[in-house]
């Protein structure tokens, strides 16, 4: 919107110097289009990323130091809880707050590098697809299908169970997860420009097929790319939390938010916050990347909607 | 048919690269004699390309190995943990479609309206929600502050209400969204502005013309929700100690019993196919074009 509104002010003064001047205010009137929850979401998101890198500083006590003469005590506005420990503890007395804060590293760090991974992987294959067409759009569009069309999430227990728990599994596991939905949106988008005049024109002069992918489709990917990894990212950190809530994922005793909610099940009855306080984290967390990543789509590009 | 192969062939390629299975098998300070006897045994000391075709050969057959706990037949195994997903997965399935379609519909019909906007937020929360948190808030309010229903377990049907309901919600939500999008792009279409100047009541033109052709795009989806619903059921398992296949594998995997794994990957592979085909079909018998192409 920002790009509509500064070309028509060019348009019309054609001046820089008041362009530059402008500009600000553009960008404020664009932000006040922005609904409210997407505000909110995006606080949240920026928070945690904050608290991601921040923890140590922002943690109270050590994540992974038990303080055994503190078990099971409430968050502080409960009868028995204190200001010390202000989410309360669980059963081997961490403190629940430390660790939610920790918590938000491997959600992040393994939902973002995996987002990577899975954006290069798709891209790779969706331009190869697109471009090319013909016998390597059939392979590689194929393979797409198989691996949507298989449980991978049981694949993955199975992969993990011979190669053990580690980050570097998980996250590589996470990143192969997202490649088919990225190849088949850059495919889509790729078959769609590459007849396009700008494309055919460059070819017409005798640009090779290099300089067109580097020059004029990658270019034209980047929106793309932005709301497909936004998207995804929802996905990649449930799997996190999923393979860490079977006790598959982030090696204990470093904090996930899925391993929290695991270890207090046993300790509905007792002390239901040694659950829900990470379930709540994870929660808000999924809420706002997908809520982010659903409004960006629709801004952006809404055709892709269906896919 | 290719997924399967190609999911199993993956499988199979992890399991072998990681070194010898006999070494995990055996104590560290096993006599060689020992080791060379297992391997021969378990047929481990061919050539990778034999063991691969023998593998499968056995697969085909129904012999999936022998589980390294129990020593039982591995598909034994999971056959008999196939039926409490399949019974969970099945009436979580029936639960989401007839409460998805209905809060679709309804939401469509009545849009713009407080009760639609607060439904749809609803739906978008639950569908961001991991499944295994929805089931330990429900344990949380339903088990444990009212004491209605049991915790975790099986036996009784009471014993499946829970779990049904926990995987059944997310796919409501995403179905309940669907529909509602899918209602409204055809109740736009100028068929069904035809169908109203024809004077036809509301609930025909809603139900002749407007579902049924809203019905397409919410089957394409269907399967991929079928599938996630699957997935779904394999972590709501461990929430309540359901004794389904997903169960099985997780703590096959805790105590390294290969043999089970594989066999719950090949058997989930396989029911994963046999689901999108079952929608593929359905899709042909809804929409006539599709069968002239």
């Amino acid at each position: 919107m920002s790009e509509i509104s500064t070309l028509q002010g060019q348009a019309t003064i054609g001046s820089v110097q008041w362009e530059r001047q402008r500009a600000p205010r553009a960008w404020r009137r664009w932000l006040r289009g922005v609904p409210f929850h997407i505000l909110a979401s995006a606080a949240v998101v920026f928070l945690l990323g904050v608290v991601a890198v921040a923890a140590p500083w922002v943690a109270p006590h050590d994540p992974i130091e038990p303080n055994l003469l503190a078990r099971n005590r409430p968050p502080f506005w409960m009868e028995g809880g204190s200001l010390d420990h202000l989410l309360g503890t669980d059963q081997v007395g961490y403190d629940l707050l430390s660790r939610t804060l920790y918590g938000s590293r491997p959600a992040l760090l393994i939902g973002l590098c995996a987002a990577v991974i899975g954006l290069v992987l798709g891209t790779a294959a969706g331009v190869l697809a697109g471009y090319y067409r013909g016998l390597v759009d059939n392979a590689i569009m194929m393979l797409a299908d198989a691996q949507l069309s298989s449980p991978f999430l049981v694949v993955a227990i199975a992969v993990i169970a011979v190669l053990g728990q580690s980050i570097v599994v998980l996250l590589v596991l996470a990143g192969i997860s997202a490649w088919p939905a990225f190849a088949r949106a850059v495919r889509a988008q790729v078959v769609a420009l590459r007849d396009r005049e700008f494309v055919v024109a460059s070819r017409a002069l005798g640009a090779r097929d290099w300089w067109l992918l580097t020059r004029h489709l990658l270019p034209n990917l980047l929106w793309l790319a932005i709301v497909m990894v936004t998207i995804q990212l929802r996905g990649l950190i449930l799997f996190e939390s999923f393979l860490s809530f079977l006790g598959l994922g982030v090696p204990p005793p470093q904090p996930s938010w899925g391993s929290m909610i695991a270890a207090g099940r046993q300790y509905l009855v007792t002390s239901w916050w040694i659950s829900v306080v990470p379930g709540v984290a994870l929660v808000l967390t999924v809420v706002s990347v997908s809520l982010i990543g659903d409004w960006l789509r629709d801004v952006l590009d809404p055709t892709l909607r269906h896919r | 048919m290719l997924t399967v192969w190609l999911v199993v062939t993956a499988v199979f390629v992890v399991l072998r690269s990681t070194g010898d299975p006999v070494r995990l098998l055996l104590p560290e300070d096993a006599p060689l004699e020992q080791v060379e006897a297992l391997r021969r045994e378990l047929g481990l000391d061919r050539p990778i390309p034999v063991q691969y075709l023998r593998f499968w050969s056995r697969a085909i057959s129904g012999d999936l190995g022998e589980s390294l706990r129990f020593h039982q037949p591995a598909s034994e195994l999971v056959l008999a943990r196939l039926w409490p997903t399949a019974q969970l997965g099945l009436v979580a399935f029936l639960l989401s479609a007839v409460s998805g379609l209905t809060l679709g519909v309804v939401t469509a019909l009545s849009r713009g309206t407080a009760f639609d906007r607060v439904i749809m937020a609803a739906m978008s929360l639950l569908q961001a929600s991991p499944s295994f948190f929805i089931g330990i808030v429900l344990i949380l309010f339903v088990s444990v502050r009212l004491g209605w229903l049991p915790s975790s377990g099986s036996g009784s049907p009471r014993h499946l209400i829970l779990p049904a309901v926990t995987v059944a919600l997310i796919t409501m939500a995403s179905l309940a969204r669907l529909v509602r999008s899918a209602l409204l792009e055809v109740l736009r279409a100028d068929y069904v502005r035809t169908a109203r100047a024809k004077g036809l009541a509301e609930h025909a033109v809603v139900v002749r013309h407007a579902l049924r052709n809203a019905s397409l795009p919410v089957v394409t989806v269907l399967g991929l929700e079928l599938a996630a619903l699957l997935t779904g059921t394999v972590v709501v398992e461990t929430v309540f100690a359901w004794p389904g296949i997903g169960r099985l594998a997780v703590e096959a995997v805790a105590v390294r019993d290969y043999p089970v794994v594989q066999a719950v990957v090949l058997v989930v592979t396989i029911v994963f196919v046999v689901i999108n085909f079952a929608v593929d079909v359905s899709y042909i018998l809804l929409d006539p074009r599709v069968r002239h192409v």
